[in-house]
């Protein structure tokens, strides 16, 4: 499977760093029904997720089906230096995975 | 004892299906993806799939969500604590279909916050939970929905 796009930045200030990113992923619950046929839609969601600075892990996290579609998520690490890598890599229920980094600004 | 065809080609797809789920789509945290609580239908016996009967602390963690969500299928909530040695933060929707929303657990130089977008079905409690130091604080936000979220 194709790596999945996602938008990730990550800024330092004042001795913090902050990430945003945008992770394209539909997150069905598998509760929803598809409107023109009334079946239900198959779940498919991302699962575990986590973050890392510079290969380091910084976050781990379990996610249900309650997380909206193109998960948006944002988190705060001390440090962190222009330049340094921020890496976001997620796995979904399907065992498909995606995974974006960038530079510190 | 000898092995017929059909016994060995079944053998050989199951053990790949374990490799394949232990090896090639490697997991992320170290514990299983807790299933049991992810799929609970309702939010006490949710809650009780994650926390046990620990007792649960009042103050210490923030929740900031609207207090009106036009949109269910895409609310935003932040939620931060002043707790230090914070092992994870966990969010609920007490009135969703599946309650248990998520949980980060954090790890060296990151700080014990959150901010994502969840699914609310209706109007209903947005529950946070910080585990720190062994010990569980939690918070609620109500939130109205006028649109529900399809979750």
């Amino acid at each position: 499977m194709a790596q999945k796009e996602m938008k990730i930045r990550a800024k330092a200030k004042d001795g913090k760093t902050t990430v945003k990113a945008i992770m394209y992923h539909v997150m069905e619950s598998g509760s929803r029904k598809d409107a023109k046929t009334g079946e239900l839609v198959p779940a498919h969601f991302i699962k575990e997720v986590k973050a890392e600075l510079n290969g380091e892990v910084i976050i781990t996290a379990e996610w249900g089906t309650g997380i909206s579609k193109n998960p948006y998520w944002s988190f705060v690490f001390d440090g962190g230096n222009p330049g340094d890598t921020v890496k976001i890599i997620w796995v979904d229920n399907l065992g498909e995975s995606g995974s974006g980094e960038t530079q510190i600004k | 004892m000898s092995i017929s065809r059909r016994s060995f080609i079944y053998r050989c797809f199951y053990s790949g299906v374990l490799i394949l789920g232990s090896g090639l789509f490697s997991r992320i945290s170290r514990a299983a993806w807790p299933a049991a609580a992810f799929d609970e239908t309702e939010y006490l016996p949710a809650l009780k799939g994650l926390i046990g009967d620990e007792p649960l602390l009042e103050g210490h963690v923030t929740i900031q969500a609207p207090e009106v969500a036009e949109n269910g299928a895409t609310v935003p909530v932040k939620i931060s604590t002043d707790l230090t040695n914070v092992e994870w933060i966990s969010i609920f929707g007490d009135k969703n279909p599946r309650p248990w929303i998520s949980r980060f657990y954090f790890h060296g130089k990151s700080k014990p916050f959150v901010s994502t977008r969840i699914k609310l079905r209706e109007s209903s409690n947005v529950v946070a939970i910080v585990k720190a130091e062994g010990k569980l604080y939690s918070t609620k936000s109500a939130v109205r929905v006028t649109a529900g979220g399809c979750v």
